[in-house]
């Protein structure tokens, strides 16, 4: 059994692989017989006297280390070399400097004579690395030698890739973080903001316009101040847990909570009240600072830490209860229901600041017509005490009306396209859909008013005038092409 | 005059088909790009630092080639990648997708616009091989001298020439521009690409390269 030769040379480079021709496909015809099993390789480098010379193992350890160097050259990004499968880890290469490139290869026979036991170290300049390369790449790529060899190129994957690859870009990115630190620092300590929504935007948690005009133009301050868990919750929409025994299961499940995690080590100054959402699942879902201690000190509590922020996307449809929490200096805690606590002492919610019904509502009671009650109160939107006229703005609500407006604006929509840019309008109508007014929301829809079937449909609304029923607000939006957009003018609220 | 006419036309003729014959491998659009396998990218458009990548070995070619500008065009030509690049605003357009250009682009670049460019820039390293071997050389020399880049003649050129391709093109607010503000940190710049040139010349090259950029940008 004879063995051949290949030899792939290169300037600075010359690989020379012995092996055998493969004995079950022999062709004696062929000139150029397979070679089929790697016996010797080695692997002469300008520079070095002794030529690097190995067995399978330290050929395949040299082309996969090569191979994957010549990638980071060109990417700059390393591969750990835990990550690929070299077993031996015989020969290893790295950049030592801008155009040296190290190659060390530590022999397979360690334990010969002593004399061979040192790692042979080659600096390469990058001509010389890259015909290393080009000379694996010559033999990869030689289907008479070795043919089951293949490169297997693959992108490095997003785990194994730190950033350390742009190093360039490390001072603007350190900037950028520390800023983004700054304002975290700064936003950790303010309380997470609450969505409350205007009363009068409920239409359901009021009373029907018509039954209070006549009945009580002037409510007394005390009876439309409602204490703040109850309006929140209704805003909210999230209904409140009432079962006692869910809401005590819940209030020793957060007494637990607070209590393994909170001592006198967090040394708050006073007492911090809060008050404490708590899921179904017994998962802090928002809390509310009472007093000044509790909103500066917020980050000594465990509560930032226990926070479970919704989904977003999704709605938080689960019920909820409310607790009152108070954190003493000495580390104990108190946990009591919310009702309980606002029961005994009614908080007045600084949203619905008392002095402004009485305000207004002398200025309602003489004219009892319903575009003159409405004009004290210019924008439903901005300042909606009045209870005379509310805006529809439950979502199923709107859902139908959204249809009925589309409609009727899409039949009388028979006017030729002469604009060019999106005409924007701010539509209202009643709770049956009838279109109440409209009014032009960008200068494109001004000017182009009557190429649009709203002067037929209604009339258009003077400044921000409220309608004398109930009303739902929307955006139509007229494009050059021919569409048509209808959404709700504050979207969906849920 | 009609002999001399006629006798052209077929030396036009015969030289087509030379071509073809020198040419097997080269060939239409998709078997050349075919050569290139798809990155397991989400989205099929190339990451950031891949329309970089390509524009700054486009723009080393540039300053290595007065011509590559218009070499770039005619080897689309050559390769039958015009269906991909057509023609010059074409390929402005696909090269501002760097997102460090001036005039960025706000889309980014296709799979198949990405290879197109990739094996015309390699095509066009290679025919480039011997001075980007020349110049590295030389710099490796001037390195083990202690001498700066600039004082051999063609390597200085080719850094001047780099340095303001680059700056005429590159927006200086970007945060990736600004890292190469000095002229130290360019030159260091163009003689990477430099290197990264020379491994797009070899047998694999191609291949190599395209991989390479996409490195740390899959899962």
């Amino acid at each position: 059994m004879s063995t051949i030769q290949r030899q792939y040379s290169l300037p600075n480079c010359t690989l020379i692989l012995e092996g055998f021709r493969d004995m079950a496909n022999f062709n004696p015809a062929e000139l150029r017989p397979v070679m089929s099993l790697l016996l010797n390789a080695e692997c002469h480098l300008e520079g070095i006297q002794t030529p690097l010379v190995g067995g399978r193992e330290f050929f395949e350890s040299l082309v996969t280390s090569v191979s994957l160097y010549a990638q980071e050259c060109l990417s700059g990004v390393h591969l750990p070399s835990h990550v690929y499968s070299d077993k031996t880890g015989l020969v290893q290469v790295k950049r030592v400097g801008p155009d040296t490139h190290q190659l060390i290869y530590r022999t397979d026979q360690p334990a010969e004579a002593g004399a061979s036991s040192a790692p042979t170290v080659v600096n390469l300049t990058t001509v010389q690395m890259f015909d290393l390369v080009e000379a694996i790449d010559q033999f990869v790529a030689d289907t008479q030698t070795l043919p089951f060899w293949s490169l297997n190129l693959a992108p490095v994957p997003k785990k194994y890739a730190p950033r350390e690859a742009s190093a360039k870009q490390i001072v603007p990115a350190a900037i950028g973080v520390s800023s983004l630190a700054l304002a975290g620092a700064a936003l950790f300590a303010m309380p997470i903001p609450e969505f409350r929504q205007p009363q009068n935007f409920r239409p359901g948690s009021q009373p029907s316009p018509t039954a209070s005009a006549s009945a009580s133009p002037s409510p007394s301050p005390s009876s439309t101040a409602p204490d703040l868990a109850q309006l929140e919750a209704a805003l909210d929409k999230v209904p409140p847990i009432t079962d006692p025994e869910e809401i005590a299961k819940l209030q020793t499940g957060l007494e637990e909570q607070l209590k393994s995690r909170y001592s006198a080590a967090a040394q708050v100054p006073e007492a911090l009240v809060y008050r404490v959402s708590v899921g179904k699942d017994g998962n802090i879902v928002g809390y509310k600072d009472q007093n000044e201690a509790a909103l500066k000190n917020s980050a000594k509590t465990p509560l930032p830490s226990l926070l479970v922020k919704p989904v977003p996307g999704q709605p938080a449809a689960e019920a909820i209860a409310q607790y009152r929490v108070s954190f003493q200096p000495d580390g104990s805690l108190e946990v009591t229901p919310w009702e309980a606590e606002t029961a005994t002492s009614p908080t007045p919610s600084p949203s619905e600041s008392p002095s402004e019904s009485p305000s207004t509502s002398p200025s309602e009671s003489p004219s009892p017509s319903p575009e003159a009650s409405a004009s004290p109160s210019p924008s439903p939107l901005v300042s909606p005490q009045s209870g005379e006229v509310t805006e529809i703005t439950a979502a199923t609500d709107l859902e139908t009306l959204q249809p009925k407006l589309r409609e009727q604006v899409v039949k009388a929509w028979t006017d030729p396209l002469t604009f060019n840019d999106d005409l924007q309008f701010r539509v209202r109508v009643d709770k049956a859909g009838n279109i109440l007014d409209f009014q032009p929301y960008n200068r494109a829809a001004r000017d182009n008013v009557n190429v649009t079937p709203l002067p037929r449909l209604s009339k258009e609304a003077t400044a921000d005038q409220t309608p004398s029923q109930s009303f739902a607000t929307f955006k139509v939006v007229f494009r050059p092409n021919g569409r048509l957009e209808v959404s709700p003018w504050h979207g969906y609220v849920n | 005059m009609i002999a001399r006419r006629s006798s052209s036309t077929a030396r036009v003729s015969v030289s087509v088909s030379v071509m073809q014959l020198n040419n097997p491998s080269a060939p239409s659009t998709p078997i050349i790009l075919d050569s290139l396998p798809d990155p397991p990218l989400l989205d099929g458009l190339c990451p950031r630092r891949t329309r970089s990548q390509i524009d700054l070995l486009l723009l080393a070619i540039e300053a290595l080639d007065l011509t590559g500008s218009e070499a770039i065009l005619i080897v689309a030509r050559d390769l039958e990648l015009k269906s991909v690049i057509p023609d010059r605003v074409t390929l402005w357009r696909l090269r501002s997708t760097n997102p460090m250009r001036r005039t960025n682009q706000r889309r980014s670049l296709s799979i198949l616009e990405a290879k197109a460019l990739v094996v015309i820039l390699c095509n066009l390293a290679r025919r480039l091989t011997v001075v980007v071997r020349q110049l590295l050389l030389t710099y490796h020399q001037l390195l083990e001298k202690e001498k700066s880049p600039t004082d051999d003649f063609y390597l200085a050129a080719y850094l001047e020439r780099f340095r303001a391709h680059f700056r005429s093109r590159m927006n200086p607010r970007r945060a990736a521009v600004l890292a190469y503000s000095t002229d130290e940190s360019l030159n260091q710049l163009a003689v990477d690409l430099l290197g990264q040139l020379l491994f797009c010349t070899g047998t694999s090259g191609m291949q190599r390269l395209w991989i390479s950029l996409f490195d740390g940008e899959v899962a």
